[in-house]
């Protein structure tokens, strides 16, 4: 191959040092592909764009401030971010330079077609909706402007393309066709374009319906009409002339005076600063060009973290870089003094040595791939599958632009000081110190330690971090539950998306709920309506005999619908009263248990057993339920937050249960019995799909997802970045051995001893270490504040966990510092006679 | 005088791969207290590998070798090390100092390594011997901001300081132009009418001159004068009859063309 000889030239002492250069290639795929994968997570869930034209104009609207009556959010954003449907119709109305107001709300789906029933992700939407996002069908047409606009119009779906492909093989002539989405045989008129999910990339939706059909479709507390039922999240899409503060400017009062005219009016019982809040709440737009969901916003702070810790791994591997280029620089003088000698320019030399950079730089680029690929793998193997779905294993075009970028960028920066080096050769010095001593000049020596130290000050940064990140963990696994989640077995059903009546629906829970009790294998079975330890919540406002309430006072309990062996199968204590039995059913009296957090926050004292209380709030209430049980405290809905209030109500006294949850305890192979289900629940209806079959155990680990997360990470990533500063250690003491070696038999002809040469040695890797240490605490106190509210039980400045992290890295230094010491030992004194 | 080194039938062997170089073939040598020696002979005769067999760098191959009174040829690298401390300073061609060091601490080196020592003692004694030599005022300059000689002077410096048996100069004005040279000289020509026991290599008649008497080593042994004259001799002799073969084949190819 004719290769042009300026780069031959360049590339020859690369292949001539084929271990170096070897070496250079591994820490920058180490470095860069680490990041590349982390990049290429926080790409997806932060920054990447939905796949729309022009999706910065999108803006989500929020309204924080107090609301009475329901109020319901999901994954898609926070309770600010809902609004009634009255008030989309209200905004929308008003004349605003705006491109349109959309809403939408997921909701969960059973869909039946040609005889099978999945279940699936569905999203209500806003007759605009499509318009707003400026989408034109893959096939059929999309819902129009101006079309369905009273409740139950609309027996229509577009399907989602993924969807189409999948489930319906991409068949062009689906339109028309009928589809059954929970029990209701609605008419497929199209295809969503290719790509887009909806708004909420972590839900991604596979149908969209008219919202107009919420009460036909979906069997919750959502409504068209009341102007006091928050669930609806409204996108607007902005012109692009216009800020979003101007348009916010122009809504706000408009938005104040519907809250005073048309829903204060709707108010009933509250206090007056009560009443002034809610009317003086505001009106914020919040960009979502790259979507909306919980995801990105419990994922920021970690994700960031995370980056932030791939960032400081390829620093050490860039010091590491710079110092074996450093070193190659340095043994190359001679010969590029002799080129300068030889009329070599110094352009010449800055081309040929940036050559070399680019090479490395090339190859780390491409090396770099696995080790993205590994990492993201990794990290999507570390996260449930309900957030890491939506999530692409591959590598996007542009996250590897980026990695080739930061490849480049972090070669240059690593070749700066050689690059200096060479191009501040003098012909004439150079030639001369070739021929004898070559141990670089001071300030190459210092700028070698330096780069050392920062090296160790970045490893000790990050094992401290990663010991922060581990003791979290084993605090959040370690945390009493109040309940036993071994050999649990959970799984649940939602029959009512099968078009299924409360009446039956609660037939079929309670049938379920015995034959799964009866079940060879399984000690004690039980349903509940809340899915515990997975953020859902339910909760009433209560009123309870003896307790003293003013408007503003909080009444808030938590709440679950619960069989009768709920605590027996998950081992709750029961401290005082009895539990349900299956003679707790309509028409007895209404019985529920409480918690002692209940008991605690309602001013109960010991008298629990007896007292009555009531699911709602209010003069004149009746307290219609009798307490006949106290349990002990057990976590509800996250395993770091402490257990709320709670009350139980008997899922016999419940109807209108459009769902349940069920648990299953046995004393044998969990998996065996999760087996046995999916034909069980088939025995009633094979067209009842069961959802979320998994152990107790395996949801508790997915809701600690974070501190898994960041525990395994930051270790993973602490460990390279140790290993990698304990190599470039190694490295510059031998390095430095090598070019001191007729220093040291200097020193040794005027009388220092093996054991003084090898602690001269050791005491100047333990001053590099000690003086990283000092370093790297400072930088660990400053990034532990930025992860403080991630760690769970543990303060970010742990003194025990900072002199742990300095004690790993004082042997590894010491470790790392022992061959070059020994070498140093074993210099001959003799070698004096050489030293020039 | 007290006899301070006494070598005995001293050989050195040096191996490489399956090469076997008699760098000496059996030294005997006696140094007294207070002599001054110099070691002269021809490039590659030996020398400088016996001056690091007396200054204890090395061990000899065999033979038997007693300094000031020790025997010193069967010792470990720490025992050396100890020894070569206390009994011997060194002077060498290219000075040797340590460039991240300042003078001060140059001179003080030897005594670090010396246990009993305080930081205080270390210092009065480095200035002391900074003084001898002419350069107390330069001691927080860094050899690189020093001339050749003030750097030798500041070596002489050094290897005075731990007041050692013998100083031992290798070629120590191989590196120095003639005037530093005469100087470093004249210091050591000072330093011996003092007392100390100098032992100094140089192929420089004229710097051998300065000393009490000369060894002179051709082929890895000791000769007299008159010997080392007939061998240089007989080798100038072989030299000249090669380069007469040479210039016949020349002319021989040159008549053929």
């Amino acid at each position: 191959m004719n290769v042009p000889p300026l780069i031959r030239d360049a590339l020859r002492p690369l292949l001539r040092r084929k271990v170096v250069s070897g070496l250079i290639v591994v820490m920058l795929a180490l470095g860069v592909g680490v990041n590349t994968g982390i990049f290429s997570i926080f790409h997806q869930v932060l920054l990447e764009k939905l796949p729309i034209a022009q999706a910065e104009q999108l803006h989500a609207l929020a309204s924080p401030g107090p609301r009475q009556g329901a109020n319901s959010a999901d994954g898609t954003g926070d309770d600010l971010f809902v609004f009634s449907y009255s008030m989309w119709q209200d905004l929308k109305a008003i004349d605003a330079p705006h491109q349109g107001l959309a809403g939408f709300r997921n909701f969960g789906a059973n869909v039946g077609f040609d005889g099978q029933t999945t279940s699936v992700s569905g999203s209500f939407v806003t007759p605009n909706y499509f318009e707003v996002m400026d989408l034109a069908p893959a096939l059929g047409r999309l819902f129009r402007p101006g079309e369905y606009t009273e409740a139950g119009e609309g027996a229509t779906v577009v399907l989602a393309y993924d969807h189409w492909r999948r489930e319906f093989g991409a068949d062009p002539d689906v339109v028309g066709r009928t589809l059954i989405v929970n029990g209701r045989a609605m008419e497929i008129i199209g295809v969503a374009p290719r790509e887009f999910v909806g708004v909420n990339r972590f839900d991604p939706t596979d149908i969209f319906v008219p919202i107009t059909m919420v009460s036909e479709l979906a069997n919750m507390s959502w409504r068209i009409e009341p102007r006091d039922n928050y669930w609806i999240y409204l996108i607007m899409r902005l012109s692009p002339e216009v800020a979003p503060e101007q348009i916010a400017a122009i809504l706000e009062p408009r938005y104040r005076t519907i809250l005073r005219e048309r829903d204060a009016p709707l108010l009933n019982e509250v206090s007056d600063s009560w009443r002034a809040r809610f009317l003086a709440r505001g009106l914020e737009l919040h960009p979502i060009g790259v979507g909306m969901s919980n995801v990105g916003d419990v994922g920021r702070t970690p994700l960031t973290l995370l980056l932030t810790v791939t960032g400081l791994v390829l620093l050490v591997a860039c010091v590491n870089i710079a110092n074996l280029l450093l070193a190659m620089a340095i043994s190359d003088r001679g010969e590029t003094a002799v080129r300068m000698a030889l009329g070599a320019g110094r352009r010449k030399i800055m081309l040929r040595q940036l050559l070399q950079l680019g090479f490395l730089a090339l190859l780390g680029a491409l090396a770099c791939v696995p080790v993205a690929m590994a990492t993201l793998h990794v990290v999507l193997s570390l996260i449930p599958d309900s957030v890491s779905s939506p999530l692409s294993a591959s590598l996007d075009w542009r996250v590897l632009a980026t990695g080739i970028g930061v490849s480049l960028g972090a070669m240059l920066l690593a070749g700066a000081a050689p690059l200096l080096q060479a191009l501040g050769s003098r012909p004439v010095a150079a030639i001369r110190e070739q021929a004898g001593r070559s141990g670089g000049s001071r300030f190459s020596s210092r700028l070698r330690s330096t780069l050392v130290t920062g090296q160790i000050a970045l490893a000790l940064t990050l094992l401290v971090i990663s010991g922060l990140f581990i003791q979290s963990l084993f605090n959040v696994a370690r945390v009493d539950l109040g309940m036993n989640i071994d050999q649990v077995v959970t799984f649940s059903i939602s029959p009512a998306r099968n078009g299924y009546p409360a009446e039956r629906s609660a037939m079929l829970f309670a049938e379920l709920e015995q034959r799964l009790d009866e079940l060879p294998g399984v000690e004690s079975a039980t349903i509940s309506s809340v899915p515990l330890l997975t953020y859902n919540n339910w909760g009433n406002n209560v009123s309870v005999e003896g307790f003293e309430a003013s408007s503003d006072t909080d009444t808030r309990s938590n709440l679950n619908v619960v069989g009768p062996r709920f605590f027996q199968t998950l081992s709750i204590p029961l401290m005082a009263g009895r539990s349900f039995t299956e003679q707790d059913t309509e028409g007895r009296s209404k019985v529920a248990i409480v918690n002692r957090a209940f008991a605690e926050k309602f001013d109960m004292g010991d008298a629990v057993i007896g007292k009555r209380m009531a699911r709602a709030t209010g003069s004149g209430v009746e307290l219609d339920i009798e307490i006949v049980g106290l349990v002990a405290d057990a976590r509800y809905s996250t395993i770091k937050d402490d257990p709320p209030p709670q009350f139980f109500v008997p899922s016999g006294q419940t109807r209108g249960l459009g769902g349940a949850v069920f648990y299953a305890r046995t004393p044998g192979d969990p998996e065996a019995l999760m087996r046995a289900i999916p034909p069980l629940v088939a025995e009633f209806d094979p067209n009842l799909p069961v959802e979320n079959l998994t152990t107790l155990k395996r949801v508790s680990r997915e809701t600690i997802i974070i501190e898994r997360l960041m525990g395994t990470l930051a270790t993973l990533f602490a460990a390279l970045a140790t290993l990698l500063a304990a190599a470039g250690l190694f490295g510059v003491l031998n390095f430095s051995m090598a070019q001191r070696s007729n220093e040291l038999g200097l020193r040794a002809a005027l009388g220092a001893s093996p054991t003084a040469l090898k602690r001269m040695m050791l005491r100047h890797a333990l001053v590099l270490a000690v003086t990283g240490i000092v370093v790297g605490t400072a930088l660990a106190l400053l990034l532990g504040r930025v992860s403080a509210g991630l760690l769970y039980g543990i303060s970010p400045f742990e003194p025990l966990i900072s002199v742990s992290a300095a004690v790993i890295l004082l042997a590894v230094v010491l470790v790392a510092g022992w061959l070059p010491a020994r070498k140093a030992a074993s210099v001959q004194p003799v070698q004096a006679l050489r030293y020039e | 005088m007290t006899q301070l080194i006494e070598m005995t039938d001293i050989r050195k062997v040096f191996y490489a791969d399956e090469v076997e170089t008699h760098a000496l073939a059996g030294i005997h040598l006696s140094i007294d207290a207070g002599e001054y020696v110099a070691i002269s002979g021809p490039s590659g005769c030996g020398k400088s590998t016996l001056l690091s067999l007396i200054g204890l760098l090395d061990a000899p191959t065999d033979g038997r070798y007693r300094l000031n009174g020790v025997s010193v040829e069967d010792i470990n690298a720490s025992q050396r090390a100890r020894i070569r401390n206390k009994e011997i300073g060194f002077i060498f061609q290219a000075f040797n100092l340590i460039g991240d060091l300042n003078v001060l601490e140059n001179v003080e080196l030897p005594l670090t390594y010396r246990d009993g020592v305080s930081k205080s003692e270390r210092r009065e004694r480095a200035m002391e011997a900074l003084k001898r030599v002419g350069m107390a005022h330069r001691i927080r300059h860094f050899p690189s901001q020093l001339s050749g000689g003030q750097q030798q002077r500041v070596a002489v410096a050094r290897a005075l300081v731990g007041e050692p048996s013998v100083l031992l100069a290798d070629e120590p004005t191989g590196n120095l132009d003639s005037k530093n040279g005469e100087a470093v000289m004249a210091l050591l020509a000072e330093l011996h009418a003092g007392g100390v026991t100098i032992c100094m290599v140089t192929h420089d008649p004229r710097y051998a001159d300065f000393a009490d008497r000369q060894v002179f080593v051709f082929d890895g042994q000791i000769v007299d004068e008159e010997t080392l004259h007939k061998l240089r001799q007989e080798e100038e002799q072989r030299l000249e009859e090669q380069i007469g073969q040479a210039r016949a084949r020349r002319d021989t190819i040159v008549d053929h063309a």
